[in-house]
């Protein structure tokens, strides 16, 4: 073989391992989304119970006429603390997930892989595709609904915060609150927070889009992977 | 031939470790290719009485193990086609966010 058939060599060589890499990388970051989806269960559960909370808590301050004891700063005082309860709520489901992502152990390959091309075949061979076809699949289902939940929790947020910022406006200029519904109050919140949210929402979108282009690629790989046979 | 217990196929990875170790040192004697690769010993003489079968190495009059011309080719092979495949993959960009 000539020295430039085996320079030539060499570099497939490094390809194919760089090529590795570059999927179990992406895998590792696959193992990222299967986590949010395998957390998301304890995320809704906080998220809702802390806006569970807060409405019971604001309905019952009505229904025991609570509210009629207190005079208008300090039931504005209350109602923004009451908020800080759905607030915390997300926070805290956020922080979990967060505290969940990054005990992920990842790049545990790349010892095997500096062994070069024999190890990066070995990885190709030994890879459980459906297990990872699997893993694609529930991380994009649980990464939307993550999104989703988050979006409505902070839609719910929005709607009392803007109603309460509604009223206190109309309180000081008109004299009196409640001139404008909760329905008035939660269309105008949706608004805004498809305004504040719209990038993150597109990113979103684009980022299930990669996982379901990930999932049919490797599903071609793998097919083809399994159908050809390699002949000595 | 059998490999394994439960495959009479030759492992594709062990053999490409034998023909990459012998590509490395150019002939090598039984034992240090077993260290070398990694391989029990009785595991390695089975994978190289298969590849002497296919006229992938040959042991010479000393006992140590080289590498043929087709031995070569057919690791230079298993590479092209590993590439083939590998090669056509694109991977999407992905960035969690919480």
């Amino acid at each position: 073989m000539s020295e430039k058939n085996v320079k030539n060599q060499e570099l497939t060589e490094e390809t194919v391992v760089a090529k590795v890499a570059e999927l179990m990388e992406t895998l590792d970051h696959v193992k990222e989304y299967n986590t949010l989806a395998g957390a998301f269960k304890r995320f809704a559960l906080i998220v809702l119970s802390s806006i569970a909370v807060f409405l019971a808590v604001g309905a019952s301050l009505g229904f025991l006429n609570l509210v009629a004891t207190l005079d208008k700063p300090q039931l504005f005082l209350a109602a923004l603390l009451l908020l800080l309860v759905p607030i915390s709520g997300i926070a805290t489901g956020v922080l979990f997930i967060r505290r969940r992502i990054n005990a992920i152990k990842t790049g545990e390959w790349k010892e095997e892989l500096s062994h070069g091309f024999p190890s990066a075949l070995k990885i190709l061979l030994e890879m459980d595709w459906d297990g990872t076809f699997d893993e694609i699949s529930s991380g994009r289902v649980g990464y939307a609904l993550y999104g989703l939940l988050k979006t409505a929790a902070y839609w719910i947020i929005t709607v009392f915060t803007v109603g309460l910022l509604g009223n206190l406006a109309a309180f000081l200029v008109l004299g009196k609150a409640g001139f404008l519904g909760l329905p008035i109050w939660g269309l105008l919140s949706l608004l805004i927070v498809y305004l504040i949210l719209r990038k993150d929402l597109s990113r979103r979108y684009n980022e299930i889009r990669a996982l379901d282009k990930l999932l049919w690629e490797l599903r071609w790989f793998s097919l083809e992977l399994r159908r050809a046979e390699f002949q000595t | 031939m059998n490999f394994g217990e439960q495959s009479s196929k030759p492992d594709l990875y062990v053999i490409a470790r034998i023909i990459k170790a012998l590509k490395e040192k150019n002939r090598m004697n039984k034992t240090a290719l077993a260290t070398s690769t990694g391989l029990a010993y009785d595991k390695l003489v089975k994978y190289l009485s298969w590849m002497q079968e296919r006229k992938f190495v040959e042991i010479d009059e000393n006992g140590f193990v080289v590498l043929t011309k087709t031995g070569a080719e057919a690791y230079d092979d298993l590479v092209q086609w590993i590439m083939k495949y590998v090669g056509q993959l694109k991977f999407p960009r992905l960035r969690l966010r919480t």
